[in-house]
C-alpha cells in the first residue's frame, strides 16, 4: 500500500489561507452587475401607509378582527412588515383608532341571477 | 415613421406604422391601494397559461414591489435611465395647457420610438429604445424586494441606486400584465410582422407560426411583457384570456357573455376591474356609464403606467395614497395629484362605481346608480395627511353586461362602528 501524502491541517496551512480569503459574496457590487440587487430608495411614511391600508380595508367591509389577521399573517408582507416595524401594540392601537373614526363600510353585493 | 396621436401625451408622436385602431379596446383598472400581494392573480395566470416546460420564468401577470423591485430586475429604472441619456433633463411635462385633447398636459420629452430615432448609437433597424434583459434578470421575481436598504433620498434624486437588503417598511405593490397598448412597441419592432392587434378587442397577440424567436419584441417592449420561450424558440405573451373575452367558456358563459380574464376574476383584494371600451375615429367613444370610461376619462382617477414611454398603454392604476408625489408622477404622469385628491374622499357617484370592482366575473359594460338616503359622515385621510368628511349614501349601483342584461347590484349600507375594548361600556 502506498503511503498517502495529505497536507497537514492547522494554522498556517492552505486551508486556513482559504478561510482567510474574502468571501465572494462580500465583495463590493460594481455598477451594471445584473445580480447587484440594487434598488432606488425614496422617502416614505410607514405610519401614513398603515393608516391608509386600514382605511382601505375598512372601506372593503373588513371587520376589526379580519384586519388584524392581515397584520398577523407573515404571508401578507406589507401588513406583517408594518407590525414588525411599529410593534403589535402600536398597530392595534392605530387600527382601533382608525376604525372608531371611519367605521367599516358595509356593501351588500349580489349577482342578479342568484338574488332573483 | 408616421405621426400618430397619443392622448396620454397630449400630442402627435412618431410610430413606425400608420394610425389604426380596433373597434373596441381591452382595458383595465387596478386600485393599488388595496393590493396585499397575495399573488393569487399571478398563480391564476400561471396555472392557466404558463405551466409548461420552457415557461418556468414566464410570468404574464406579476406583482412586484416598488420602489425596490421589478420583474425583470429594475426594468423600469433601466429604461428611464436610457431615455434620460438620450434627452438629458428634457423628459418633462408642460401641465399648463390642459384640455380635452390633453387631459394631463403636454409631454415634451422623447418616447421610446422618438428616442430610438434620435439615438446615434442605435442600430438602424431598431424601432424603439429598449434592451434585452439578461437571464439573471428574469430569474428572480420578487427576490429581496421588501428588504432593501440604503440612504433615503430627497425628492429629485430618484435614479441613484441603493444596495439591498433591509429598509424601514414602506412600499407599494405594482400589478403588471401586458397593457395591450394602442401603439405596441413589440408589434413595431417585430421584423417578421408576427405580432398583430385584434380588430374586435385590441388584444395584442404573437402569431406563433410566424415568430422566429428574434426577440426584438422582448427588447422593444418597455414593460418587458413579451417573453422568450427557449423550448419552442419563439416568444410568447399575455393573450388577454381571449376565449373568456369572447364569451366562449361553455360553463361560465353559456349565452356567450364576455368574462373578465383569469387574473382579474381571481383577485381576492377586489382591486381589479376589466372590460372593453368602444373606439370611434381613433378615440374612446364617450360612454360615461361605462365603468372604465368613467374612471379613466371622466373622473381621471385611474392613470396609465409610464405614459412617457409612448405606447398608449391600456392598463390604468389608481395610485397609492401613501407614496410621495414626485415618485408617483414619474410613474403615472402629472395626473397624480388630482386623482389622489378625488380618490381619497370619493363623492357618492364615485363611491358607488368603486363597488363594482370584482363584484362579478362578467364584463360590466354599463352601470346605473339608484340613489338612496344619506347614511353617515366619515372622516377620511387625504394624501397630505389632512382630514376631510365623506358623505355615505344608501346608493345601489347596478351593473349590466355586454348583452345589456343586469348582472350585479351593490348597495352601500349603514357603516358599522366597533367600539374598542377600552370604551366598551363607557356611555
Amino acid at each position: 500500500m502506498s503511503e498517502q501524502t495529505t497536507e497537514p491541517v492547522g494554522p498556517g496551512t492552505a486551508e486556513q489561507a482559504f478561510q482567510n480569503e474574502e468571501h465572494p459574496a462580500n465583495r463590493p457590487v460594481e455598477a451594471g452587475d445584473p445580480m447587484g440587487m440594487t434598488a432606488d430608495s425614496a422617502p416614505g411614511d410607514p405610519e401614513l401607509m398603515l393608516t391608509i391600508l386600514v382605511e382601505e380595508f375598512a372601506m372593503l367591509g373588513k371587520s376589526h378582527d379580519e384586519i388584524m389577521q392581515l397584520f398577523d399573517d407573515p404571508f401578507y408582507s406589507a401588513t406583517a412588515g408594518l407590525k414588525q416595524l411599529l410593534g403589535a401594540d402600536r398597530v392595534r392601537a392605530r387600527v382601533n383608532a382608525i376604525l372608531e373614526r371611519c367605521g367599516t363600510l358595509r356593501v351588500s353585493v349580489c349577482a342578479t341571477e342568484v338574488c332573483a | 415613421m408616421s405621426d400618430v396621436f397619443n392622448w396620454q401625451l397630449g400630442r402627435e408622436m412618431s410610430y413606425p406604422y400608420d394610425e389604426s385602431h380596433p373597434d373596441s379596446q381591452f382595458a383595465f383598472v387596478f386600485n393599488i391601494n388595496r393590493c396585499i400581494a397575495c399573488q393569487t392573480c399571478t398563480m391564476a395566470c400561471k396555472s392557466t397559461w404558463t405551466f409548461s416546460k420552457g415557461q418556468e420564468f414566464m410570468w404574464w401577470n406579476n406583482v412586484e414591489t416598488k420602489p425596490y423591485g421589478g420583474y425583470p430586475l429594475n426594468w423600469d429604472v433601466k429604461l428611464l435611465g436610457m431615455l434620460e441619456k438620450t434627452n438629458p433633463g428634457g423628459q418633462t411635462w408642460d401641465t399648463f395647457e390642459k384640455s380635452a385633447e390633453k387631459p394631463f398636459g403636454l409631454f415634451e420629452g422623447n418616447t421610446i420610438f422618438e428616442a430610438a430615432d434620435k439615438d446615434p448609437s442605435a442600430d438602424a433597424s431598431r424601432r424603439a429604445l429598449g434592451y434585452l434583459p439578461t437571464d439573471q434578470e428574469w430569474q428572480n421575481p420578487n427576490i429581496h424586494e421588501e428588504t432593501a436598504s440604503g440612504k433615503v433620498m430627497k425628492e429629485g434624486e430618484w435614479g441613484r441606486s441603493t444596495q439591498l437588503p433591509e429598509h424601514d417598511v414602506w412600499f407599494f405593490y405594482l400589478q403588471r400584465l401586458c397593457n395591450h397598448c394602442s401603439y405596441p412597441a413589440c408589434l413595431a419592432a417585430c421584423p417578421r410582422k408576427a405580432i398583430y392587434k385584434r380588430k374586435e378587442d385590441g388584444i395584442v397577440l404573437i402569431d406563433q407560426k410566424r415568430c422566429r424567436g428574434y426577440r426584438k419584441c422582448v427588447e422593444a417592449c418597455p414593460y418587458k411583457k413579451s417573453l422568450y420561450r427557449p423550448t419552442t424558440r419563439v416568444s410568447e405573451k399575455c393573450i388577454g384570456c381571449y376565449p373568456r373575452i369572447e364569451g366562449k367558456d361553455p360553463e361560465l358563459s353559456p349565452n356567450g357573455e364576455p368574462l373578465e380574464t383569469r387574473c382579474m376574476a381571481s383577485c381576492v383584494g377586489k382591486i381589479r376591474l376589466q372590460g372593453l371600451v368602444r373606439i370611434k375615429d381613433g378615440e374612446w367613444d364617450p360612454m360615461p356609464d361605462n365603468p372604465l370610461y368613467y374612471l379613466i376619462k371622466e373622473r381621471k382617477i385611474a392613470l396609465p403606467l409610464y405614459p412617457q414611454f409612448g405606447t398608449q398603454a391600456n392598463g390604468y392604476y389608481i395610485p397609492p395614497r401613501w407614496v410621495p408625489k414626485g415618485y408617483l408622477e414619474q410613474m403615472f404622469g402629472p395626473g397624480v395629484e388630482d386623482a389622489l385628491a378625488l380618490y381619497s374622499c370619493p363623492d357618492r357617484e364615485l363611491l358607488a362605481v368603486l363597488q363594482l370592482f370584482r363584484s362579478t366575473q362578467q364584463i360590466i359594460e354599463k352601470f346605473k346608480i339608484k340613489k338612496g338616503p344619506k347614511l353617515a359622515e366619515i372622516e377620511r385621510t387625504l394624501p397630505s395627511g389632512e382630514k376631510k368628511v365623506q358623505e355615505i349614501y344608501n346608493d345601489t349601483v347596478i351593473g349590466y353586461n355586454t348583452h345589456g342584461k343586469e348582472v350585479v347590484r351593490a348597495t352601500t349600507e349603514q357603516p358599522a362602528f366597533e367600539r374598542s375594548k377600552e370604551h366598551l361600556n363607557s356611555i
